[in-house]
């Protein structure tokens, strides 16, 4: 692609890089990185034999018949894979089972902490109950009055009633006031002495 | 001077009742209006003038210095006359001692209305329940009047308003029932099982609070809506023209306010169970109007009471009927 010279100098001014050309740019260089990438060697890093590493366009391309000399034999290389198998199958298996083992441990302790809780709060649960079952008792005393209040019964009491007449003196008023009794009822339908009586009675009957 | 062996005197906010047995059992009543008002002459010539004025019209007067205190009704007239408030020596149902300038002036109404004892009778006088509603008690004012009443040589002792009037009006229901008093200054409540108070307690509301509601409704003075009130029997159930329906509004107010009141205290107190239903007496000056005890009986259907309700009457003599129950304490 062809691109025009920027002629003007640098001014040393830091210039954004947020426009078209600058994002293009940025596309290109992420294009180019992505092929070079496809094109590298790819390594095989593991392996029985050194030759084995290498890449794949740089690996050798023998001709002819190959020296196999350098190579275990292949009942050999059987039995260390199978050792190699055996002995890491028994590491992991110890592994694990130490886990295991440190696993039920903790959860053994864990099991005796809940046991203990749950004797706890049981015996906390029937001290509660009890102590429920006689508020409640004395609750009921209370509302039928068999149980009185006693607090302070017996207690000193603040003498504050008092009585202060706060009339002086008036002997300079004169009054000339003149109250005449209420008619009397034309018949007469009140005998304070009947009354009074039938009062007496009752008041003796109850006692 | 009392004429029996006893006396009994009902100390209310608005009216004083005494009460002593007659020569031939019946009992004799006197009534007066606790309430005064002072005109201050305003030189000697019409000093001269007011005391003859207060002469012709027969009005009950003190004398106080060059003052005139006009007590009783006539006050309550010529305050009225001048647009002006009458003055009370008790508030709510009982003396202040805020009041203490009117203090000699309600000593000197109950003199007139008992006299001096010679031998040291007994007195019997009401007091009032302690109040749910306010935060005063009924001690200051029951030391004040034993003060004064041994002064005038009695033995006094005071006696719970609703409990003479348990005395005076269930003496055929075994002194079972309640007795409600509605004042003009509080409304008290009793309910009695055979003799004994079970419940007792009592209201700041009354006849006054109506008179200030209606007069502050209205725009007019409420010594006004007091002689409307009492004067020209309202019929609660009928009411005519403005003044006469805002006071019948009132009135319901008023007796809803007292009938909840009694619900709530008769549930939290602990009621014997009545084995027959027991009677409502209704007593006091707000009584005296007319469909009283109907309008009551409404109200009291939307209520559950704590007991059957046998029925609702009318105390015999709903103003006399506390001094007859004092009285009858008094010669007991």
């Amino acid at each position: 692609m062809a691109r025009v010279k920027y002629n003007k100098e640098n001014s040393g001014k830091i210039i954004g890089r947020g426009g078209p050309r600058d994002i293009q740019e940025r596309q290109r260089l992420l294009r180019e990185r992505l092929a070079q990438q496809y094109s590298r060697e790819v390594e095989v890093e593991t392996g029985i034999h050194p030759k084995m590493v290498g890449s794949r366009a740089t690996a050798p391309r023998e001709e002819g018949p190959v020296d196999v000399s350098q190579f275990l034999h292949i009942t050999e290389v059987k039995k260390r894979i199978e050792e190699a198998v055996e002995f890491t199958r028994k590491s992991e298996q110890d592994r694990y089972e130490s886990g295991i083992r440190n696993l039920n441990d903790q959860l053994n302790i864990v099991r005796k902490e809940r046991d203990m809780l749950k004797v706890e709060i049981e015996s906390k649960e029937e001290i509660y109950n009890k102590l429920q079952g006689k508020m409640d008792k004395i609750y009921e005393r209370v509302l039928d009055g068999s149980i009185t209040t006693f607090i302070g019964k017996d207690r000193p009491e603040l003498e504050d009633k008092i009585f202060i007449d706060p009339i002086d003196k008036f002997n300079d008023l004169d009054p000339h006031i003149n109250v005449k009794e209420e008619p009397k009822a034309e018949v007469r339908d009140r005998d304070v002495g009947e009354d009074v009586d039938k009062l007496r009675k009752l008041l003796e009957k109850r006692s | 001077m009392a004429e029996g062996s006893g006396v009994g005197l009902d100390i209310g906010t608005n009216l004083l009742v005494s009460a002593v047995m007659g020569g031939d059992n019946n009992p004799v009543y006197k009534k007066q209006r606790d309430a005064f008002f002072r005109i201050t002459p305003k030189s000697e010539v019409n000093r001269k003038s007011i005391g003859m004025s207060l002469e012709s019209r027969k009005a009950n007067f003190i004398v106080d210095g060059g003052d005139f205190i006009v007590v009783g009704e006539d006050a309550i007239h010529m305050a009225n006359e001048r647009n002006l408030e009458v003055l009370r020596p008790m508030r709510k149902g009982v003396l202040s001692p805020k009041e203490k300038s009117s203090l000699p002036i309600i000593k000197l109404i109950i003199q007139s209305i008992i006299g001096k004892s010679e031998n040291n009778d007994k007195l019997v006088f009401s007091v009032p329940a302690d109040p749910i509603d306010g935060d005063f008690d009924v001690f200051y004012h029951t030391e004040m009047m034993k003060a004064y009443l041994g002064e005038m040589g009695f033995s006094a002792e005071p006696l719970n308003e609703g409990f003479a009037i348990t005395f005076s009006e269930l003496l055929d229901d075994n002194l079972t029932g309640m007795c409600l008093s509605f004042g003009a200054g509080m409304v008290n409540a009793i309910v009695c099982y055979e003799g004994d108070p079970i419940v007792q307690f009592s209201l700041t509301k009354g006849g006054d609070w109506i008179d200030q509601s209606v007069g502050k409704a209205l725009d007019l003075n409420p010594s006004m809506i007091q002689i409307e009130k009492e004067e020209v029997s309202v019929d609660l159930m009928n009411p005519e023209g403005k003044i006469q329906e805002a006071i019948s509004v009132y009135y319901s107010v008023l007796i809803n306010y007292a009938v909840k009141n009694i619900v709530y205290e008769l549930e939290k107190a602990k009621l014997p169970s009545f084995r027959e239903s027991i009677p409502i007496v209704v007593s006091g000056g707000l009584a005296l109007a007319t469909n009283f005890v109907e309008k009551f009986n409404a109200e009291l259907k939307n209520h559950k009471m704590p007991f059957n309700v046998r029925e609702v009457r009318k105390a015999k003599d709903p103003i006399t009927a506390v001094a007859h129950g004092c009285l009858m304490a008094a010669i007991l």
